[in-house]
């Protein structure tokens, strides 16, 4: 009974591992390496991998410059309509992506919500590179916040009370002890919401269209790839992959081996 | 703890509802042949949706036993499927290109044969933004235009049809040049075309006149193309091979050719078959 | 002076004394697990607040429910030494001591001068670049207390500075610390469930049972009466 226990789990884990590894594995094999370099040189190859490199970057700087502050309110205070903007900041995990594209269309679009109020600003959205990084922010916005939150909750309240008897304010306990203590949680959120803006696909197209250099970042242009050069399209998806598998790798070696380990804090003793 | 359980119970009472919902009528999708029915799968281009789903509903009511059932996407699309063996009847692409990429996969039985054409048009939103009056404006700096990516079908002919009214009469030489630097957005398919637009994003679109429908005619501002700067694209039909009903499929691809299908087209905004273009 | 009236509220458990104490002084404050130490200092730092009662510190009022004065904890001249030492774990020793100096935007020469002054003071000046973790228990606990004194505050605050130290390093550093605190001239709340060590530090002993302190205070000599229950919640203060 145990046995067949076993073997019963051992085989779903085997195929779920198979599930995931397959159509990579079926990715490198479909392209040869001089295929690879040469389409790498392709202009629109290049400008694709350009523009989701800087608007990747970029909207993770933004999520992180924003959502700092967001993730420390939800963390320390409470306040009315906390369960509401909690729920606000994890929605777009579980929408799908056209759809947040074209709810941003409503909202930002030139015939929007707020489309008048931005024409005035000179900002326009869609069909530019700022639509691209909106949507990105949108869509990575709570891989970053959720874990940040989480992170600043962790930090142990003792450090704090300790930082007020040392004549900290609460900006400088929150630079000198909440931000160090919660660097890891910190990281390793900015890394997925940059995974996941990198990904970004049907939020991007549906909001910002597709140009290429302009719109058209890795994910559209393995999309559009798809449909006229298989072969390009494949040595984008496997570009993608490659940078994608290269941060999630670096998230773990984050986590291995950050700065100080939890082992490090003081005993505690009862 | 609590909103979890909660969470999961508001899933369950939504499964059973959409359950309740799908065993109502006769279910949409099976298998080749369900409860004595044969399925006639049709896979087609998305601009055929509209007048297919009804043609579809004609050829159910006059063949009791048969199902139709179709997968409606881009045209290349589909012919992607098809080479990665989806199991398929029919195949009604929106250009011969795709069409020709099948054929020469060996993964037609018989020969294509043209059913329809279409024509193109552009769209403006019904507030005309850009203050758009004739087609030369689409040159105009500063105007936004969206076309359907250059691998889609309606892509290629929009771009040709750009092409053809530069050398009309009216237009110069640098139109289709100026027009296409006003490119904002290449599309992944016509409907997106006509979204953009319609929701105001867009100045103008290509599409094909058959896009403009009832509803849609209320929403959005058409400018014809002159006739020799217009683009025909023509609607090719084919038996796939190893259809599973080919019997069915061979009906449909009869009825299609008669006048009352032809008729029913033409009331979608098709042209017919039988005019050989230009 | 300090003078506190403390009530407060915790659950089902309520706090109520009054503690009265002279700079210089050092004033043990004994009890078992759950009598309320903790939660004393935790009132007296500005941790916790009070729901009714006073603190004043010399001429400063840190709190009054009756005027609703309230000085938040970074403000109070408190130093606070909680039972872990709770040292900050990304920060070394130097870090550590200078945080409170850093935090007050001293001159940089200022910080280091201070905070090199109160290494040497506490024989930490080889420890100086080592992370907390890196530190034998007595060697933390010196890293809490130089952190605490560095500030040179008017009350300093010890939560059983002993108890996360083994019985051999106990007994000596329960030496070192006589002597530290003996010759402060600030005002000493040290907190022990010992009576060993109520009696070598303290100048007078408190004994706290069940969030009260039951009878008169009693000068130099605690161990006759430290049995003797308390027969009702008697937190007036005295002058």
């Amino acid at each position: 009974m145990e046995v067949a226990l076993r073997v019963l789990a051992g085989l779903g884990a085997g195929l779920l591992v198979a599930l995931l590894a397959l159509p990579l594995a079926a990715l490198f094999l479909k392209v040869r390496p001089e295929t690879l370099l040469a389409k790498l040189s392709d202009p629109v190859v290049a400008a694709a991998l350009r523009l989701s490199l800087e608007t990747a970057l970029l909207s993770t700087l933004i999520v992180c410059a924003l959502g700092l502050p967001l993730a420390y309110l939800l963390a320390t205070r409470s306040f009315p309509g906390k369960r509401v903007v909690e729920v606000l900041v994890e929605l777009p995990m579980v929408l799908p992506p056209t759809v947040a594209g074209f709810a941003l269309l409503l909202a930002f679009g030139r015939a929007g919500l707020l489309g008048r109020q931005l024409d005035a600003l000179g900002l326009h959205l869609p069909f530019t590179t700022l639509g691209v990084i909106v949507a990105q922010v949108f869509m990575a916005a709570p891989f970053f916040i959720s874990p940040a939150a989480a992170g600043f909750a962790s930090v142990d309240r003792r450090y704090l009370d300790i930082a007020s008897t040392l004549r900290a304010s609460e900006p400088y306990s929150f630079f000198r002890v909440m931000l160090p203590l919660s660097l890891p949680s910190l990281m390793a959120g900015a890394t997925m919401s940059c995974a996941r803006a990198l990904g970004e696909f049907g939020a991007t197209i549906t909001f910002a269209g597709n140009m290429s250099g302009r719109t058209q970042t890795m994910p559209l242009a393995v999309y559009m790839a798809l449909e006229s050069d298989l072969d390009g399209a494949v040595v984008l998806a496997i570009v993608l992959v490659s940078i994608s598998v290269a941060l999630l790798l670096s998230l773990r070696h984050l986590h291995a081996g950050f700065l100080w380990r939890s082992g490090d804090a003081p005993r505690r003793t009862s | 703890m609590k909103g979890i359980f909660a969470g999961c119970a508001l899933l369950a009472v939504c499964l059973a509802w959409t359950q309740a919902a799908q065993a109502a009528p006769a279910p949409d999708r099976s298998a080749t042949t369900t409860g004595g029915k044969t399925t006639l799968t049709v896979l087609a281009a998305a601009s055929l949706s509209e007048a297919f789903q009804e043609l579809g509903r004609n050829f159910e009511s006059s063949h009791p036993g048969v199902e139709v059932v179709f997968n409606f996407a881009g045209s290349q699309q589909l012919a992607t499927q098809i080479e990665h063996g989806a199991a398929a009847d029919l195949y009604a692409a929106a250009d011969e290109r795709w069409m020709g990429y099948v054929k020469r996969h060996g993964l037609l039985e018989g020969v294509p044969s043209v059913f329809a054409r279409n024509s193109l048009v552009v769209i403006m939103p019904g507030s005309n933004p850009a203050r758009l009056d004739r087609l030369q404006d689409l040159a105009r700096k500063g105007v936004k235009l969206v076309l359907a990516a250059r691998a889609v079908p309606l892509g290629a002919y929009s771009r040709e049809s750009l092409r053809r009214i530069s050398s009309t009469a009216g237009f110069d030489s640098g139109f289709a040049d100026r027009a296409l630097k006003n490119l904002v957005s290449e599309e992944e398919s016509a409907k997106q075309v006509v979204a953009k637009v319609q929701l105001g994003e867009a100045d103008a679109g290509f599409v094909y006149r058959s896009d403009v429908t009832a509803s849609q005619a209320k929403r959005v501002k058409v400018l014809a193309i002159p006739e020799g700067g217009n683009v025909l694209a023509t609607y090719p039909v084919a038996l796939l091979k190893g259809a599973p009903n080919a019997g069915a499929a061979r009906e449909f691809l009869f009825l299609l050719l008669t006048p009352e299908w032809q008729r029913a087209l033409q009331a979608h905004g098709f042209l017919p078959a039988a005019t050989a273009g230009d | 002076m300090l003078r506190a009236e403390l009530h407060r509220k915790l659950g089902d458990f309520s706090l109520d004394l009054a503690l009265e104490a002279a700079p210089g002084e050092t004033l043990a404050l004994m009890g078992e697990s759950g009598s309320g130490k903790t939660a004393t200092l935790r009132l007296l730092a500005g941790l916790l607040d009070p729901d009714r009662g006073r603190i004043a510190l010399g001429e400063e009022i840190y709190f009054d429910a009756a005027t609703g004065a309230r000085v938040p904890a970074n403000r109070r001249s408190i130093g606070y030494v909680p039972q872990d030492y709770a040292l900050f774990p990304h920060l070394d020793v130097y870090e550590n001591v200078a945080f409170g100096l850093r935090a007050q935007s001293l001159r940089g020469p200022d910080v280091r001068d201070r905070a090199d002054a109160a290494l040497t003071r506490f024989g930490l000046d080889s420890f100086a670049r080592r992370r907390p973790s890196e530190l034998s228990g007595g060697q933390q606990q010196r890293v809490a207390l130089a952190r605490a004194l560095v500030m040179e505050p008017r009350l300093l605050l010890l939560d059983e500075p002993l108890s996360a130290l083994d019985a051999r390093t106990r007994g000596e550093v329960l030496g070192e610390l006589g002597e530290v605190l003996g010759a402060l001239t600030c005002i000493t709340v040290y907190v022990t469930h010992s009576l060993r060590e109520a009696e070598a530090i303290g100048n007078r002993i408190l004994l706290l049972q069940g969030g009260r302190i039951p009878t008169h205070p009693s000068g130099d000599n605690p161990g006759s009466e430290s049995s003797a229950p308390s027969s009702g919640p008697q937190p007036a203060p005295r002058s």
